[in-house]
């Protein structure tokens, strides 16, 4: 916990540092003119004093280490889904809407607590469909196609094509 | 008779078919939001925001305000029958709403949340009605100064309502305010904090921000422990309270909506303080004070009423100053601004029909929501039984159309994803997003003001002591921000904290 805490409070020290840097290198301008980088200077400084004083509160020997933060939790699944969701994003100009979803649907319906091995390509199938149906043709959003929305506009236009 | 004619203008608006199909979506959807846990009006609105885009102002803004005050109905369906607040502002009614549900009693612990909040929602309207004008025309006169010094208290009042310390929710504030600036300079159109992207140009963006530390983070953080929810399974009868009920209700959301409403105008204040507020002071108040946490009316009927008051009065500050006073309404200002309509003085005098069709729509979004959260009861509980390994695929599917939406950017994806594992760890740690993305919303507007007040004054910051107003705010910020210092105050301040936590 300690460790923790101090590698956060490190991580927003690094962040101020840059920030105050940043609003340097931008021009502080004059009090009268002030100038792109005045505030993000004095804010980057402040917080500056912030993250150091944080710090400092966070190695003092009287503070108490807290109970571990991934105790028996299933921390993995964290790292686990922001892997899938950046690879989402990566696949989905490519492969298009409808092949994207089922695959992220199905992967989290099959990996994560389960429940038997038909229903979970059935949810991402019906949830995929549900939602290009609704967002895609009731709603007018712009979503990426590939093959498949091809196809689909092609074979099923009643159902698939835009309203 | 001026207000009646306004009022008779605003029905106008909200009865338009379009408006009230809107109006019925956003209560639908908000109450929906409120009954589902792991899902709150925050991520709910930024999701939906994007859907509002080919909408009319007037639709597009009703149904979000209809998301904000009706997901304050649907989270005491779960507070009372499953034990799990909703959303934040529900979090007291589960100290005796289950436990009356428990006694056999969830009908009328339901009854008299959804009847007091009915109550304490129109009252915060009428407020709205009479006190919004007068305050718009005393705004008028509001100088950049003015606008600086309140935004400072807000976020000040926010950051020492926050949970935990103090000095990790100022650097959240501070990060927010920062994150703000990014983008274009709107005076000298320097790019700042752009990182050569082309896609920060423009800043980056409220909802993939909000989205991210608010529906992923909480994703996140449901999803590595097992969710295990005991659905309240007894048919629920007699929704409406009884006599001896109403006996003991009526006080408390007399003074529940009295107390929300003026917390509900304060910057930084909101429905999660006012619920605990009310319960605390009918706790005090109560002749019985130990009933309560075992299964007490008064301790449901109060935070309901409160919440809901907040939830109406709340939109004071932002439709007669500009000013969001928190989160929530911070993104309904980002809707605001998306549909081309500047909130502030001015709206109600530029803007009559937009203004007061808001505001009769809110009667008319309380009614429904009496009539979907009485005889519907029956469908919410079929929600709740929905397990979350269903519920969070499909939350993070909404996420992911809703961000991507907005600009067809796959950018805004990952930044959505950045700011979810952001938010994931920022909550590890007991760093609170709340003051992040307030600040975030106003870091652009409180530059403005100190640019031109700056400018105004010849660079002498004399300039924000001279006004009374101006000079009121910033000490009532310093007081407030420094008081936090003090050991008695600073007890106090960590036991609302963590009671609101």
């Amino acid at each position: 916990m300690r460790i923790g805490e101090l590698l956060a409070a490190g991580f927003w020290l690094a962040v101020a540092l840059g920030i105050s840097w940043s609003g340097y290198e931008l021009g502080l301008g004059t009090l009268v003119d002030p100038g792109p980088g005045g505030m993000i200077f004095w804010v980057g400084l402040a917080m500056t004093a912030l993250s150091l004083a944080t710090l400092a509160a966070t190695v003092r020997p009287a503070t108490a280490a807290g109970p571990p933060l991934w105790q028996g939790l299933r921390w993995w699944l964290v790292p686990y889904v922001v892997v899938l969701l950046s690879l989402y994003g990566w696949l989905l100009p490519a492969l298009g809407f409808i092949t994207t979803t089922f695959s992220l649907l199905l992967v989290l319906f099959v990996t994560i607590d389960r429940r038997g091995w038909l229903a979970p390509p059935l949810g991402a199938l019906l949830a995929t469909a549900a939602s290009y149906i609704v967002f895609h043709r009731w709603l007018g959003t712009q979503l990426p196609a590939g093959e498949a929305e091809r196809w689909l506009t092609t074979h099923l236009p009643l159902i698939f094509g835009r309203s | 008779m001026e207000l009646i004619d306004n009022l008779l203008l605003g029905f106008g608006v909200a009865l338009q078919p379009i408006n009230l199909l809107y109006c019925f979506l956003g209560v639908l959807i908000g109450t929906l939001v409120g009954v589902l846990p792991g899902i709150g009006p925050v991520a709910a609105m930024s999701l939906l925001l994007p859907v509002t885009f080919t909408a009319p102002p007037a639709a597009g803004i009703i149904m979000l305000a209809g998301i904000y005050y009706g997901s304050m109905y649907g989270g005491s369906t779960t507070a009372i029958l499953v034990n799990i607040p909703g959303e934040a502002a529900s979090v007291v009614t589960t100290l005796d709403g289950h436990q009356m549900a428990r006694q056999g009693r969830a009908g009328p612990a339901l009854g008299i949340a959804a009847i007091g909040s009915f109550i304490a929602g129109t009252f915060a309207i009428v407020g709205l009605m009479l006190v919004a004008p007068s305050l718009a025309r005393f705004a008028v006169s509001f100088g950049p100064p003015e606008y600086f010094s309140l935004m400072v208290l807000g976020l000040s009042i926010l950051t020492y309502l926050s949970q935990g310390s103090l000095l990790k929710a100022l650097m959240m504030a501070c990060f927010g305010l920062v994150l703000g600036l990014v983008g274009l300079d709107s005076i000298s159109a320097v790019p700042r904090l752009t990182f050569d992207r082309m896609e920060l140009v423009d800043g980056v963006g409220l909802v993939p921000v909000v989205m991210g530390l608010f529906g992923i983070a909480e994703i996140l953080v449901n999803i590595e422990q097992r969710l295990l929810r005991s659905i309240f399974t007894e048919r629920i009868r007699g929704l409406l309270p009884s006599r001896q009920d109403w006996a003991e209700s009526a006080g408390p959301v007399t003074r529940g909506s009295l107390l929300g409403f003026v917390l509900g105008i304060l910057p930084g204040g909101g429905a999660v303080i006012s619920s605990f507020l009310s319960y605390a002071l009918e706790k005090r108040l109560s002749k019985t004070p130990e009933k309560f946490g075992k299964g007490a009316i008064a301790g449901v009927a109060g935070p309901e009423a409160a919440n809901n008051a907040a939830a109406g009065s709340g939109f004071i500050p932002l439709l007669t100053l500009g000013i969001p006073p928190n989160v929530v309404v911070a993104l309904l200002l980002g809707a605001f601004i998306v549909h081309n309509v500047q909130p502030g003085p001015l709206l109600m005098t530029q803007n009559p029909a937009l203004f007061w069709g808001i505001v009769a729509s809110m009667y008319i979004g309380n009614a429904m929501l009496l009539v979907l959260n009485l005889p519907l009861i029956g469908l919410w509980v079929q929600v709740l039984k929905v397990p979350y390994r269903i519920l969070f695929p499909l939350i993070l599917l909404f996420c992911l159309i809703g961000v991507y939406s907005l600009g067809n950017s796959v950018f805004d994806i990952y930044v959505m994803i950045a700011f979810g594992l952001l938010g994931y760890l920022m909550r590890k740690f007991g760093y609170e997003p709340a003051p992040l993305v307030l600040a975030f919303v106003l870091g652009p507007l409180m530059e403005n003001k100190l640019r031109q007040a700056l400018i105004l004054s010849d660079g002498s910051f004399a300039i924000f002591f001279e006004s009374r107003i101006s000079l009121a705010c910033l000490v009532l910020a310093f007081v407030l921000l420094a008081s936090a210092i003090l050991p008695v105050l600073r007890r106090r301040r960590q036991r609302i904290a963590v009671e609101a936590s």
